[in-house]
């Protein structure tokens, strides 16, 4: 599955960059990359621009990660939007949660290649 | 602290440690049966809530530090700004923290902890109840990681 347009939301600059280089690395070489460094500025951002997957880290200054999935997943034009968390904790309770909240997938930090390959397409995204 | 919980422990620091260092920092790294002197300057420390109470924090000399960044960016030190130094080496932490609490506690409550930050005074570093060192080398780097537990969980 392709997407022209990747919205990575996560307050580490080096994290940002990591997450690019292994979705480029995993195939997703043609997809534009945006980027946000807390749920606030991404949800400006999606307010004005549509986008076809969003990456998402959980703990973020302003608005933490569970917070914008939550808004995300009642805007308009954002609700069927697939979301990925990308997190360096994993937790049965946490999972949980994030599944139920409507996630498409959860990978634990550190990020590769294979494991954007296993997720994407595991998971079918 | 009973001998199992401080092998759980070792265990899940070792985990995290390897794991972070390896697929993060492409740096090969294996734990040190003995302590080893690091000329380190900041300090990087975070702080853990659930399931346990305490912090983690992470030395590395300056040169070692260079490495594991150009490693991270595949760019020279001097092409990186201080800032872009700096959050490379807290997510360095944040990552590492994030999976000794995931492999220490797969199941029970979420965890939780702070966002990691640089200490340049490490005596301001709050001790715990428990205070242990562990320490790695990473293809000849010396990393310390230094684990204080305030309070076990429930």
């Amino acid at each position: 599955m392709s997407y022209d347009s990747i919205l990575i939301v996560d307050d580490s600059a080096t994290s940002r960059m990591i997450i690019k280089r292994c979705f480029e690395m995993a195939g997703f070489r043609s997809s534009s990359f945006h980027e946000a460094e807390d749920g606030l500025k991404a949800l400006t951002f999606l307010k004005q621009h549509r986008v076809d997957l969003i990456l998402t880290d959980l703990r973020m200054p302003k608005m933490d990660g569970s917070t914008f999935i939550k808004k995300v997943k009642v805007m308009e034009n954002t609700r069927d939007v697939p979301v990925v968390v990308i997190s360096s904790m994993g937790n049965e309770a946490l999972e949980k949660t994030l599944w139920d909240d409507g996630v498409a997938g959860v990978i634990r930090k550190p990020l590769s290649p294979a494991k954007v390959v296993e997720t994407m397409e595991d998971r079918n995204v | 602290m009973s001998d199992q919980d401080a092998q759980r422990i070792k265990s899940a620091m070792d985990e995290a440690v390897l794991t972070t260092f390896t697929e993060m920092a492409f740096l090969d790294i294996v734990p040190l049966a003995e302590s080893a002197d690091i000329d380190h300057q900041q300090v990087m420390t975070i702080q853990l809530f659930e399931p346990i109470r305490g912090s983690i924090q992470l030395y590395m000399s300056k040169e070692g530090k260079q490495t594991v960044v150009e490693n991270i960016h595949a760019d020279g030190w001097e092409h990186l700004t201080m800032e872009e130094i700096d959050d490379c080496l807290l997510e360095i932490l944040n990552v590492l923290a994030g999976n000794f609490l995931s492999e220490y506690r797969p199941s029970g409550p979420k965890p939780k902890m702070s966002f990691p930050e640089i200490v340049f005074d490490p005596s301001e570093i709050e001790q715990g109840a428990l205070s242990r060192d562990f320490y790695y080398d990473g293809e000849g780097i010396p990393v310390r990681i230094s684990f204080h537990l305030e309070q076990m969980e429930a």
